[in-house]
């Protein structure tokens, strides 16, 4: 019983999120649960406030950002958590991949190096070590020579591979993706996204997606959030979303959605 | 049909209100700033707020040299009884006329070669070009230093020996900009217009070079204001009796443990006014150059 | 690698061709008559026109800069008006203690400058960052002679911390010959275990170093600041974060890295610009190097060591430009690629 209950507590826990900078409201989120393996999407235009969301389910947002509301992320109450506490979760629980995935890594450093890093921060070493880089190495389809690299001699989709590979290693539980295939060629974001899929179906992954793209996101979410200049506009699975939504904005994206046979959805 | 070309567009140069919102946001720059108005008042008004107007320049008293700070001289007195508060202002104007005739002849040169080289670009401009690395080879002062001794030293050859060795930073700047506007595509059709080159030099690289050259400027002016210092604590710039800052500490020195102030008060004058420009030149730069102010 | 190396390589011999035409330039640029500057405005005409002839000045001008080249290449540079030796051994005597004060002062500008660049970063907009930044600006602003002069009359003079001048006890060379093998005190008397002079000559660097280091550290501060500050609003500053790093290691150990990039370029700028500031400084402390020398060439309108003293400076310029691109590469792996 307890077992099930447990399974059923969300990892991502947000209610009445309100960002502001500088006096200007910039988002605002009243309600978001992730639960284990469920895929939440949140999309929007520039400037919606769904990226600011994300960092701030996070803790990433800078000291400026004025954050109210709760958060509670992986078992950590985000706004009152101390460093140690929010650098706890980080990676090890919750992972980031970010739009341009070359410019997420450094570019002095060889992405074995970073792993191994990594995975020292949060206690794994040595032979331990090794066998988890390799591990998710294989997982995602990369050779094992990548980890002499540096990240401007690999291919984005490589990198956005390494990125989630980190994350595997890591044992994280949830992936927070910020536009992660919006700046790859078109075949390989299909290859980044099953490769989503396929680590949520075999390991139960949570996956926090903010997007532009409503095509995209209605394939692989379970929930999408629509915002719009900082508040959330509409909400609801995709078929209800793309089917039954009377939201102005919602219609506008669904509109700007591009077919190949010409007739609208 | 006009064949006029839309003005490219420019960077805004902060007028009063963007100059204030710089200053406001950044303390140092704020300072600088102010202490930049005090001195650049003193210098204008020297002759009729000074003490002792008449030793700025000519007067001596010899019966008065090395006095103490004192109620009547608030800076005391140098080796020849001259005010030293008096010359501290008028070496304020020395320093300022040299900065800026430095640097307005500095940007002409540099801005003119730039242009040409970036703009019309070929064999001149690469001969231009080589010829700025070779005067960027040569560390600020030495070069200044070396023509200056050359050329017998006062207020004007110090002039002449500064703006040579700082022309070249004007010429790659303006370069820079010049061949990257040589390469957009609006110039190309220009130029299939017959759009006269001499036009398309006013109305687009003269612009958009201007914001550069400016914050260049701003950055300058401390380093001159340093190496004329420089060069007249050398003996290589401006000569008796002219009042300014590097020469007063030149006579001074042998002096230092008795009579401390002929020092003391030109050197801090210099580190004020250069600290003054280099201040205000930094947080134009950073003002102009908007980046991250939230992290 | 190797073509990057041999094009940087050209570029830097054109330079210094350059360089030498221009110095050459320079010197017959004199007006009036050379030849009276070198045999004094007593000479009669004849010693005049045998001083023409002896510096080669009635040749026509390429002729004359051709011989300069010529000589120059032989380690020729003329005769100092003011020593009466050949300036090329004068300056052989006299760099080595000018390296010496101002390889000190450079490592005490980065020892002090980094960490305060890489604490203001960290700590961007509060106070010690505003301090930090205070500081370099004051630093960079500073007239060296006056901090000469003040540095030397309150610590040495009035304080009695610090010997007044000089690079190392007189005395010491009857008590404790050294063994000269690079000409660079400090090194020398390291390699012998010539302990006395050692610490001497650490106590007379003392103040000289500290006023020489000025500029530089207030430079590498700002640009550590800059460098280290750009660095940390990249994504790959975000990733760290999301990863788990805590500030300090991201600071030090992953934005510091590629932020090196600019702040070795500036190191060669520089170390030529401390080089030229031993003019201001040395004839204070009356340390036997570059720049009492070209100081005393000053006063004695000596051209040929001027022009001497400028060719070699310049060169030293470039080559540490070069060195410092070359150094680049080498931490900077994109660097190898262009």
């Amino acid at each position: 019983m307890s077992s099930i209950v447990e399974r059923l507590e969300p990892v991502v826990r947000v209610r009445d999120l309100v960002v502001g900078y500088g006096g200007c409201q910039v988002a605002s989120l009243p309600e978001l649960d992730l639960l284990p393996g469920q895929c939440i999407a949140l999309v929007g235009g520039s400037g919606s406030g769904k990226t600011t969301s994300l960092l701030a389910i996070l803790g990433l947002l800078g000291r400026s950002a004025s954050v109210t509301g709760s958060i509670r992320t992986c078992g950590v109450d985000v706004l009152t958590a101390t460093g140690a506490g929010l650098r706890a979760i980080r990676g090890s629980r919750i992972a980031l991949i970010m739009q341009s995935p070359q410019e997420s890594f450094n570019p002095t450093t060889r992405f074995g190096a970073l792993m191994r890093r990594t995975l020292a921060l949060h206690g794994v070493r040595g032979k331990d070590a090794e066998a988890r880089i390799a591990r998710s190495l294989s997982n995602v389809q990369l050779p094992a020579e990548i980890l002499r690299r540096y990240p401007h001699q690999v291919s984005g989709g490589q990198a956005q591979r390494l990125a989630i590979a980190l994350a595997v290693a890591l044992g994280a539980e949830v992936i927070a993706a910020d536009e992660p295939t919006s700046a790859l060629d078109v075949t390989v974001q299909a290859e980044v996204v099953a490769l989503l899929q396929r680590l949520r179906a075999e390991r139960g992954l949570a996956v926090l997606l903010v997007s532009h793209d409503l095509a995209l996101v209605s394939t692989v979410a379970d929930r999408i959030v629509v915002m719009q200049s900082g508040t959330v506009v509409d909400a609801g699975t995709p078929r209800e979303i793309v089917t039954q939504s009377q939201v102005p904005y919602t219609r506008e994206l669904i509109a700007a959605v591009p077919t190949l046979d010409g007739a609208d959805e | 049909m006009s064949l006029e070309l839309a003005p490219a567009t420019t960077r805004r140069i902060p007028g009063m209100a963007g100059l204030a919102r710089i200053v406001r946001s950044d303390v140092l720059a704020g300072i600088g700033l102010v202490l930049l108005v005090l001195i650049v008042l003193a210098a204008i008004l020297a002759p009729w707020i000074s003490p002792y107007p008449a030793d700025g320049t000519v007067a001596t008293h010899p019966m008065e040299s090395l006095l103490a700070p004192s109620s009547s001289h608030w800076l005391g007195t140098d080796q020849v009884g001259r005010d030293v508060l008096t010359r501290l202002l008028y070496g304020a104007r020395t320093s300022l006329v040299i900065a800026v005739a430095v640097l307005a002849l500095a940007a002409v040169i540099g801005v003119t070669l730039g242009v040409i080289a970036g703009y019309l670009g070929g064999l001149v401009g690469d001969l231009i070009m080589r010829v700025t690395d070779i005067f960027l080879a040569f560390p600020a002062l030495l070069l200044s230093l070396a023509l200056a001794m050359v050329l017998h030293p006062s207020v004007t050859t110090a002039i002449i020996a500064i703006a040579v060795t700082w022309w070249p930073w004007y010429a790659r700047l303006t370069a820079s900009v010049a061949s990257s506007i040589r390469h957009r595509g609006y110039i190309d059709a220009a130029r299939c217009l017959d759009v006269p080159t001499r036009r398309v030099i006013r109305r687009h690289v003269l612009p958009n070079s201007l914001t550069p050259v400016l914050v260049q400027l701003s950055l300058d002016a401390g380093g001159v204001i340093l190496t004329a210092a420089s060069l007249s604590y050398l003996g290589l710039g401006a000569q008796e009796p002219t009042s300014e800052w590097g020469l007063m500490v030149e006579q001074g020195q042998s002096l230092f443990t008795t009579d401390w102030w002929v020092v003391t008060f030109p050197g801090l004058a210099i580190l004020i006014t250069a600290f003054a420009f280099n201040v205000l030149g930094e947080g134009l730069r950073a003002g102009l150059d908007p980046r991250r102010e939230s992290r | 690698m190797v073509t990057y190396l041999l094009r940087r390589i050209g570029q830097a011999i054109l330079v210094v061709v350059g360089v030498v035409i221009l110095t050459f330039l320079v010197q017959r640029v004199v007006p009036g008559d050379p030849a009276v500057a070198w045999a004094g405005p007593r000479a009669s005409a004849a010693e005049l026109a045998r001083v023409r002839t002896q510096l080669g000045l009635d040749q026509p001008l390429p002729v004359q800069l051709w011989n300069y080249f010529v000589g120059l290449l032989h380690g020729d540079l003329g005769i100092s008006v003011h020593t009466r030796q050949p300036v090329a051994s004068d300056l052989g005597q006299a760099l080595p203690a000018s390296l010496e004060l101002v390889g000190t002062g450079m490592i005490i500008a980065v020892v002090v400058g980094l960490p305060l660049g890489l604490i203001a970063a960290r700590f961007h907009r509060r106070p010690a960052d505003v301090a930090v930044r205070l500081g370099s600006m004051l630093a960079v602003s500073m007239p060296v002679f006056w901090l000469a002069l003040v540095l030397q009359q309150v610590f040495a003079t009035a304080l009695g911390w610090f010997p007044v001048a000089g690079e190392y006890l007189n005395s010491l060379n009857q008590t404790s010959p050294l063994h000269v093998y690079t000409n660079i005190t400090l090194i020398d008397a390291l390699f012998t275990g010539n302990w006395p002079i050692f610490t001497s000559t650490l106590e007379h660097i003392v103040l000289p170093a500290l006023v020489i280091a000025a500029y530089p550290a207030g430079v590498v501060a700002q640009m550590t600041r800059a460098a280290v500050g750009d660095e940390l609003v990249r994504d790959h500053t975000r990733m760290e974060r999301a990863l788990g790093f805590p500030e300090r290691s991201i600071v030090t150990r992953f934005a510091l890295r590629p932020a090196l990039n600019p702040v070795v370029a500036l190191l060669a700028l520089v170390f030529a610009y401390a080089l030229v500031n031993t003019f201001l400084v040395e004839s204070v402390f009356n340390w036997p190097g570059l720049g009492t020398y070209a100081v005393d060439a000053i006063r004695s309108t000596d051209t040929p060591a001027i022009a001497g003293v400028t060719l070699l400076i310049a060169i030293v310029y470039v080559v540490a430009n070069l060195a410092v691109d070359l150094v680049q590469a080498v931490i900077d792996p994109r660097v190898r690629l262009s």
